[in-house]
Order: structure tokens, then sequence, then C-alpha cells
């Protein structure tokens, strides 16, 4: 046995490391009252977290492989690691505030980030099933605990139990699909199996087998019909952490889905397009029409995410449906873009319960009158809600131009045109929040509680800059995009 | 000559009907033959002979669960240690670094539950 090649998991050994930091000082910290000053955890994981994105920033360019060929370090990789990293970085600023106003500040809770993070990293740099696998399941339990965090609350048990009973029925599924490639094709490397299948990607074996994988991970990024879980678990869950799965689970299975299918089925690229375009417009049916009817804002976002799933998804089908990565450039300019306005719009969720921890319950009528009260936090969820529809000069904007410009380029125009008008659908759903938030008067006065902590506005600072920056600028990004893409199909 | 594949099919449809038949012929039968004796204790449920006291879903100490997580989790550490015990010399050094790797997660594991106090009984 050799010595492994550590390099291309430093990030998620620092990750690691620090996760476990945080468990062994987390008992030790004890105040007068008995709760604990957290300020030393929160420092622990977020120096974990920039060291990570920090190390990953100068990896990029490598191109190794380590344990035997299960993982890569190349741009494609680096790339979901530090946009992990930013992400994660910012759910943990978000959260100290809300955990303090729910009175369950714990230090698990950055422990849990972190190692799920690690997850996400993995499955992004895994060129292997069975360590996909591994990544999603670390990933995935590591959601599980989070969704319960406030176990006190029922609606938190019912969020945790749905994702536990649905997500491990989902990897059961991928598990069977996973054991099938490998009685195929007998091995589990992407590119040893897509080797080995060749050219019989068409025989029924096959395809049962792409469907199997293709289901577990489209459970995971809330494609219907197997997005049942979505609301539920996103509404239960506490605000900081369904912000944290509705980017970063969902983006670490984008990435698989594109690192894996293309590489190890390219027999059967038409069958997996094909069944990724019916996913997508499925979604992002689903998505946009039940969010027409939410009259809670959190749930509102819950079908939202689903929305944009079916909208990412086109982009995978396209990559399918024209047996090239390309159209795959805009479904990673899109997932950046939405790890940022996402993060904005679930933060400012969770801003608006720490200033109302006893009266605030997410609904509609509730946002009436913030344009008077908080203008500030009215004006930055009216910019993420902008992006989150698409309005030009916003980071959402670019990513569907970029999606839906790639499903053009593999003559689905049509597909492009349903995306299109089911965008236009979804802004009466954002922009009727915005139209309460400075058109309706409150029915009633809240008691508000300021100021808002450092690490929060710093969280909403951040994503509301890169919204507008990729919105602006995106240039950058597609560069490094076409790099990552460089990386991983050459 | 038969189709290889087909064949198989067959000889494994043979036995699959075999195995079932004897299966409905061993419960019919002994449905058939057996002696029947009717006593109100055959219905009771069989707890090593003692008469039962009282339903068995009583509530637990939440504590036992907390324990026997613990105990699941360093068993399998143990079931892990074997089969690397075996082959450690083919493995060489990076195999024993590993172990220590290994044994030093669960260890945090460890120290963060007994500081939280999973090992009091009060």
């Amino acid at each position: 046995m050799q010595w492994p090649d550590l390099v291309p998991v430093i990030p998620e050994l620092i990750l690691l490391v620090a996760a476990c930091v945080v468990l062994l000082v987390e008992p030790f910290l004890k105040t007068e009252d008995g709760r604990g000053d957290k300020t030393a955890v929160i420092a622990i994981a977020l120096t974990g977290l920039l060291g990570a994105l920090v190390v990953s920033l100068a990896l990029v360019g490598q191109d190794r492989e380590s344990f035997a060929g299960m993982l890569v370090l190349d741009d494609w990789a680096v790339f979901f690691k530090v946009l992990f990293a930013i992400g994660a970085g910012l759910v943990i600023l978000m959260s100290p505030g809300y955990l303090e106003a729910h009175r369950r500040h714990l230090g698990e809770f950055y422990a849990l980030v972190l190692l799920a993070v690690v997850g996400m990293d993995l499955m992004a740099a895994a060129r292997d099933f069975i360590l996909l696998y591994v990544a999603l399941e670390l990933m995935a339990i590591s959601s599980y605990v989070l969704a319960a965090f406030f176990r006190y609350r029922v609606r938190s048990n019912e969020s945790s139990l749905k994702y536990f009973l649905t997500g491990s029925f989902a990897s059961a599924i991928m598990l069977y699909g996973i054991s099938l490639v490998y009685g195929l094709a007998g091995a589990t490397g992407y590119a040893a199996v897509g080797q080995a299948l060749g050219g019989r990607g068409g025989s029924a074996g096959v395809l049962l087998a792409v469907f199997l994988v293709a289901v577990g991970l489209g459970f995971k990024v809330s494609a219907a019909p197997f997005h049942m879980w979505t609301p539920d678990v996103y509404q239960g869950a506490p605000t900081p952490i369904a912000a944290f799965f509705s980017v970063g689970p969902k983006t670490a299975a984008f990435a698989a889905i594109m690192a894996a299918f293309i590489v190890a089925f390219p027999g059967a690229v038409q069958e997996w397009g094909v069944f990724f375009i019916v996913l997508s417009i499925a979604t992002m049916l689903v998505g946009n029409l039940y969010a027409l009817v939410q009259t809670n804002v959190k749930r509102m976002l819950a079908y939202s995410s689903i929305a944009h799933a079916g909208y990412l998804l086109t982009g995978v089908g396209a990559m399918g449906w024209a047996g090239n990565s390309y159209p795959g450039h805009g479904v990673m300019v899109y997932l950046a873009a939405y790890t940022f306005m996402n993060l904005g719009a679930f933060g400012l969720l969770a801003y608006l319960k720490t200033q109302m921890p006893h009266s605030f319950d997410y609904s509609l009528k509730q946002m009436a009158g913030l344009g008077r009260r908080s203008p500030w936090a009215a004006v930055l969820l009216s910019l993420f809600l902008l992006s989150l529809t698409g309005i030009p000069g916003t980071a959402g904007f670019i990513g569907k131009f970029y999606v839906f410009s790639g499903v053009v380029w593999a003559d689905l125009w049509w597909l492009a045109v349903i995306g299109v008008l089911l965008s236009v659908v979804s802004a009466y759903y954002y922009l009727r929040v915005i139209i309460y938030m400075f058109f309706r008067e409150p029915e009633e006065e809240y008691e508000v509680r300021e100021p808002i902590s450092g690490g929060m506005a710093a969280s909403l600072a951040v994503s509301a800059i890169a919204t507008v920056v990729i919105g602006i600028l995106p240039s950058w990004l597609w560069d490094s995009v076409a790099s990552a893409f460089n990386a991983l199909f050459d | 000559m038969v189709n290889p594949a087909i064949d198989l099919v067959i000889q494994l449809g043979i036995m699959f009907a075999i195995g079932a038949a004897m299966a409905m012929a061993f419960i019919s039968i002994s449905h058939l033959l057996s002696p029947r004796s009717t006593n109100p204790n055959k219905s009771e449920p069989y707890e090593c002979g003692v008469v039962p006291k009282s339903d068995a879903r009583a509530p637990f100490n939440v504590h036992y669960y907390l324990v026997a997580v613990l105990f699941v989790l360093f068993d399998l550490e143990a079931v892990f240690i074997y089969p690397w015990a075996v082959s450690l010399r083919t493995l060489g050094t990076p195999a024993l670094a590993e172990m220590f790797v290994f044994i030093a997660i669960l260890l945090v594991g460890y120290v963060y539950a007994w500081k939280k106090g999973v090992f009091e009984w009060e």
C-alpha cells in the first residue's frame, strides 16, 4: 500500500480538524448562566472555512488524483470547494443571532455544518461512485441532524424525519443503481465505467442503472416528482439551515450529476438527456405553480428553490441531448449566482425572525410595512427577489441567460421558451412580496429587537455585493467555469 | 438443445417451485395433523416462563438510548479493527497510520460524549 497523496484533500482535512476541535472545545465552554459563550467555536469554524477557502484558491490550476483515482484535484473540484466554503461561511455568519434568539445556541451546529461541507466537497471531487455515495451520506446525515436542531419543536422534528426518510430512500435507490453499474461494468470509477460500457449504453440493464442513479440524485436536487419533502423540510428547519439546504446539497448533487453522467454513461447520453429534460419541465411547472399560491414566504422560497432546480436541470438535460458538456457551463454559472441570491433571501428571513423571535411567522402579511420599519432590510430583500426573478443587472439574470443560451445551443429552443415563460410567472410571487413590503400598511405594530448583529450584516452584505457583481461583471465567473470544464473533460 | 440462459431460468424456476411447494406442504400437514389443546395461557406472551406483569411498551430513560448508540459505535470500531489487524502486514505503514487517525476521530467523539455527561447515572 502506497502513502496516499493528501494534497487534493487538504481543504477537507482542514475542515475536518476544525469540526473535531469545535466538538472538543464546545463541552468546555461554560459561563455563570450555564449557557456558554460560543464566540470561540464560531471563530474556530470560520477559521477552518477560511483556511479551506484560501488553500482551495492556492490549488487552482493543479491536476492530481489520489486514493487510486477515486478523487481528483482539478479546477472543477476547486470551483465547488470555493463555492461551498463561501456558502457555509455565509450561513455560519447569519446563524449566531438567530440561534441566540431561539435560546438554542449550541456549538455542535458549527461542527455539523463543517462536516456537511466536507461531504459536499468530496461529492464534487469524487470520480468514483463509491466515494460519491459515501460523501453524499456524510453530507446527508449531517443535514438530518441540522434539520432537527430545534428538537423541542414539532415542526423541526417533522422536518428532520421527512428529510431522513425520503433521503435514505433516495440513497438506497441510488445505491441499487450503483450496484447495477458495478455488475454491468465491473468497475466503479466514472472513467472505467464509461470505458467498460462504451457503446452498449442503450441496453435495458444500463438504462435501468442510469435511471436509478439519476432518481437518487434527483431527490437531492428536489426535482419533481421527487420534490415532496422540500417545502416541509425547509419550513420546519431553522432558517439559516434551510438556506444551507437550498444551496449546498443541491449544488453538490448538480456537481455530481454533471461530473458522473457524461463520463460514465456516454453510450446513453440521449436517454438520460431526455430523462432530465422531462424532469426539468415537471420541476419548473410544479415549483412555479405551487409557489404562486403560498402565503408563507419561507414556504414560497422553498417552492422557488424547486423551480430553480428545474431551470438548472434544463441545462443538464441539454448536456445529455447534445452529448456535449457545453450547456453545463451555464449550469455552473447559475449555481454560483443561485448560491448568493438564495442565501441572501433566506438570510433576510433569518434576520427578520431574529428581530421578532416571538411574533414573526414568515407570513406574507407580516411583510407589510417592512419598507418603512427597516428600509435596508426591505431594499436588500427586494434585490435578492429581483435577482431570483432574473431581472437584468443581477446575478439571477446572468445565470438564466447562460443556462438558457446553452439550452438553445443544444437545439432545444422550445425548452428554453418554457423556462423563460415560467420565469415570467415567477415574477408574480417574487414581486408580490416587494409590493407587500413597500405598498401595504401593516395590520399591527410589531415589537422589534435591534440592532442587527455584525455577522448577519456581513453575511447579507457579501450576498448582496456578490449578487450585483456577478450581475454586472460575469466574465470572470464564466472564465473560471470554462477552465473548470476544461479540467473535467480533457 | 435449449438456449443455456433459458435452461438456467427453467432450472431456477423448478427449484423455486419445489421450495414453495415444500414450505406450503409442511405448514398444511402440521396444521392438519397436530393435536390441539385450548388453554387461555397459550395466548399470553411468553416471557421465559415468568407470568407477564405489564405492557412491554413502557417508557425508558432516554439515557439507555445514548449508551446503546455509543455501544454500537465502539462495537463497530472493533469490527473494523479485526480485518485491519489480519491484513496489516501486507498493507504496511500507511495502514497503521490510518488506523491511528480512525481511532483519534473516535476518541474525539468519546471525549465529547464524556464531557456531555452521557456516562453519568443519577
